[in-house]
């Protein structure tokens, strides 16, 4: 028993021992760049990241140690807190949340670097593009290239058209209160209630003409139209009134459910084709090609009946990015590699697809069908110029071009480029979060408006609303006046 | 009064049925969640027997059999490495705490106490793991940092404390060496105590998905708890983005999910008795000299 154990506890040593002698930094005074990508690992990941590495070798010199961090938000700030070394990381304003990266000096200004070392890459996007992603007048990080244009819809099975009846070239459907005959048609047909998921959370105040200053659900919105910048509560407008009133008015007519759904839950409800699927979704984002890859996920057909003005802001040019440590060993190199990424359609299209002939084959000078055998999907709109990217079955052949369209000529916001400092209105911004996450149920229509919403007024008061909305419109003021 | 005990016989029966099947039932319920297609699940919801019998879900995990399999085997080699040298050193740390003639038995066992109170944090830890002792993307890293709870060494002092002090000093008397009364005397005497911690050790070990979170950043060392991690945080990541992106990935199904928690959990539901009559001895037992 003793010597076994002992045997055992050496055995083990020895193999830490062993084990520790595999580090892969800079091997050879060769220099490698660190980049945590937010990535999926896949099967053959792990090919593809040294093809990848020996590509940046071999064209701007350095090796790129690519790690598929799935996991964000649980290891990302242990390792910017502990100081390890890393190069390139992924930023946005969701996922390690950028404002709160620059408040903590995480991140490396790019300014002289874009305009000295990545020509190419500056070029790539406009002066304007670049003014809406400054925080505090710097540039911490360069967008990966898609659809900025916000402009969210509602979308509605094709089958419907047909099954309903619709003319959709005719009837305005422009917001929500339009669709009443919708519902009214589906009612008829099936003798049921349809589905409408949440349709306010996300951009949905967009679609009553709000542009929002500080994330979705936060109290704190602009009125698109009004060149004051005034902020004001979205919570307290009579749009939100309405917009509460007409669902419980549809729930208690039994328009529609009044069962909380979610989109996930409807979209699986499939029918035959001359059938009736008895839903309308709201979605956050109407790019072109949207339609090809909702087909592509969820194998079904459908429309956008509404289709909503594209808005340009910070918000949306800052949701993915990549991002320089401030404590980089080789910025240069780091950006030169974000160049390559945005620039570079092999590397990209390798990273986002994988090997061709294996993950995927060519149909075209740039269409290709994935492969069914060997699967290696992921995010391209995490990795870089999505413009780039091979065009899936489905997709218009100048979809990139569309949506370059649609991007140019959306509508700009009025605070793009206005950053919130967060800081002193963190414990009221948590606060009202909470809140309104707790009356989730009522933007559905599915609470009693009575009492519900006067109760939930006054708990925003109670969490700091209107602090916030105070400390929103002196930011917004101050920025006004310094442009 | 006969039939009183009958009628408390009956509520005591009907008692114990009801608990079991709080405890079972969910967990068949997985196992035929796991087992129904992912449109049996749409129409019909979760049931109890499959409403549409299919594998999908499995056959989607093991499309990719090399990396399920690979996950089994680190996670197996922690489980058992792990739990053989943690019991050894708790063993050995506890031992010494319940020798009422050791002269620093309660400067030890403050010690231990300490870092049940306290810890030195997270990212100390990984500075502490990553650069001190450079284990990172190290099968050591993944058992290491959670070798010796304080918890278990309290609770192993005390079946310690129990062996008689006269077998040890006859012992010794006889001419045993420490370790030979530690191996031969005291070790097999709370064998009890052991195989109770080791079990303790064996779900820490099996469960830990965090030490591979942390520190494996190459390579195919995932822990089986690490993979079902990742196929949930896909999950939250999708829905965290929304439509706010042009493309979505295509989120895993429901039935995956329960899938992935019967290939996690399933060998411990097969292990779990062989432990479990040391296992209620030894929860008694502690109870009792507390």
């Amino acid at each position: 028993m003793k010597k076994t154990l002992a045997i055992l506890l050496v055995l083990v040593m020895a193999l830490g021992v062993l084990a520790g002698c595999g580090g892969t930094k800079d091997n050879d005074g060769e220099k490698t760049l660190i980049w945590y990508a937010r990535i999926n690992k896949e099967p053959d990941s792990a090919e593809v990241f040294q093809k990848v590495s020996d590509m940046a070798k071999e064209k701007i010199g350095v090796a790129v140690d690519i790690i598929a961090l799935e996991d964000y938000h649980g290891k990302m700030p242990v390792i910017q807190a502990s100081g390890e070394d890393y190069d390139i990381v992924y930023t946005s304003s969701v996922i390690n949340n950028i404002y709160n990266n620059v408040n903590d000096g995480n991140l490396l200004p790019l300014d002289d670097l874009l305009k000295e070392s990545a020509p190419k890459l500056w070029e790539l996007f406009g002066e304007e593009i670049w003014e809406g992603v400054r925080i505090g007048g710097k540039i911490y990080g360069v967008p990966n290239q898609q659809i900025f244009a916000r402009g969210p819809g509602y979308m509605i099975p094709t089958q419907n058209i047909k099954a309903l009846g619709l003319d959709l070239e005719n009837t305005k459907y422009e917001t929500l209160e339009d669709y009443e005959s919708y519902f009214k048609a589906i009612k008829e047909k099936t003798g049921s209630y349809g589905y409408l998921p949440s349709t306010w959370g996300g951009d949905g105040p967009q679609l009553y003409g709000f542009e929002q200053v500080i994330g979705s659900e936060i109290p704190g919105v602009i009125r698109v139209t009004d060149d004051s910048l005034e902020v004001i509560n979205q919570y307290e407008t009579q749009e939100f009134i309405d917009h509460i009133n007409l669902r419980t008015r549809w729930v208690k007519e039994g328009l529609i459910s009044p069962m909380k759904v979610t989109i996930d839950d409807v979209t699986k409800y499939l029918t035959a084709e001359d059938q009736v699927m008895p839903w309308l979704i709201f979605q956050n984002t109407c790019a072109p090609g949207a339609e090809a890859i909702f087909k592509k996920n969820n194998n079904l057909d459908v429309t956008y009946a509404t289709k909503s003005e594209g808005l340009v802001s910070s918000y949306s040019l800052v949701s993915t990015m990549a991002a320089i440590n401030s404590d980089s060993r080789y910025p240069e190199e780091a950006i030169k590699f974000i160049e390559l990424l945005n620039t570079d359609p092999e590397i990209y299209n390798l990273l986002v697809y994988g090997f061709e002939g294996k993950h995927y084959t060519k149909t075209g000078d740039k269409t290709i069908e994935l492969s069914t055998e060997n699967s290696y999907t992921q995010p391209a709109w995490a990795i870089g110029n999505t413009f780039n990217a091979y065009i899936l079955p489905g997709q218009d052949l100048d979809v990139h071009e569309q949506t370059k369209a649609v991007n140019d000529a959306a509508r700009r916001s009025p605070i793009l480029g206005f950053a919130p400092d967060q800081e002193p209105i963190k414990v009221e911004v948590a606060n009202c979060r909470a809140v309104v996450e707790e009356y989730a149920d009522l933007t559905d229509g599915i609470m009693d408006t009575e009492t519900a919403y006067p109760a939930f007024i006054e708990k925003l008061k109670a969490a700091g609303c209107d602090k916030i909305i105070a400390e929103l419109n002196k930011q917004i003021q101050e920025w006004k006046a310094s442009k | 009064m006969k039939h009183a005990n009958v009628f408390l016989k009956i509520f005591v029966h009907l008692f114990l049925i009801i608990m079991s099947l709080l405890c079972l039932l969910p967990f068949v319920m997985i196992l035929s969640v796991s087992l129904t297609s992912e449109t049996g699940i749409q129409a019909n919801g979760y049931s109890l027997i499959p409403s549409e019998f299919s594998l999908e879900a499995y056959q989607y995990i093991f499309r990719n059999p090399t990396e399920v399999i690979s996950a089994y085997g680190t996670t197996t080699f922690v489980t058992v490495v792990g739990t053989l040298v943690s019991v050894l050193i708790m063993a050995m740390l506890a031992y010494p705490m319940s020798r009422s003639d050791f002269k620093l038995k309660n400067g030890l066992s403050f010690f231990v106490y300490f870092t049940m109170l306290f810890s030195g944090g997270l990212v100390p830890m990984y500075i502490l793991v990553t650069k001190y002792l450079g284990l990172k993307d190290n099968i050591l890293a993944l058992f290491l940092p959670i070798l010796i709870s304080g918890w278990n060494t309290m609770l192993l002092r005390m079946f310690m404390a129990s062996v008689p002090v006269s077998l040890i000093e006859a012992a010794n008397l006889e001419g045993a060496s420490e370790f030979r009364i530690f191996f031969t005397i005291v070790i097999p005497l709370s064998k009890v105590g052991i195989v109770t911690i080791a079990l303790f050790q064996v779900l820490t070990f099996w469960n830990d998905w965090y030490q591979a979170m942390l520190y494996i950043d190459h390579g195919d060392m995932t822990t089986l708890q690490y993979m079902l991690y990742r196929v949930l945080n896909k999950v939250n990541l999708a829905k965290e983005y929304g439509g706010m992106m042009a493309t979505q990935e295509k989120l895993p199904n429901e039935n995956l999910r329960m899938a992935l928690c019967v290939v996690a959990a399933g060998p411990m539901l097969v292990i779990f008795p062989f432990f479990q009559k040391y296992f209620s001895k030894g929860i008694t037992v502690g109870g009792v000299k507390g």
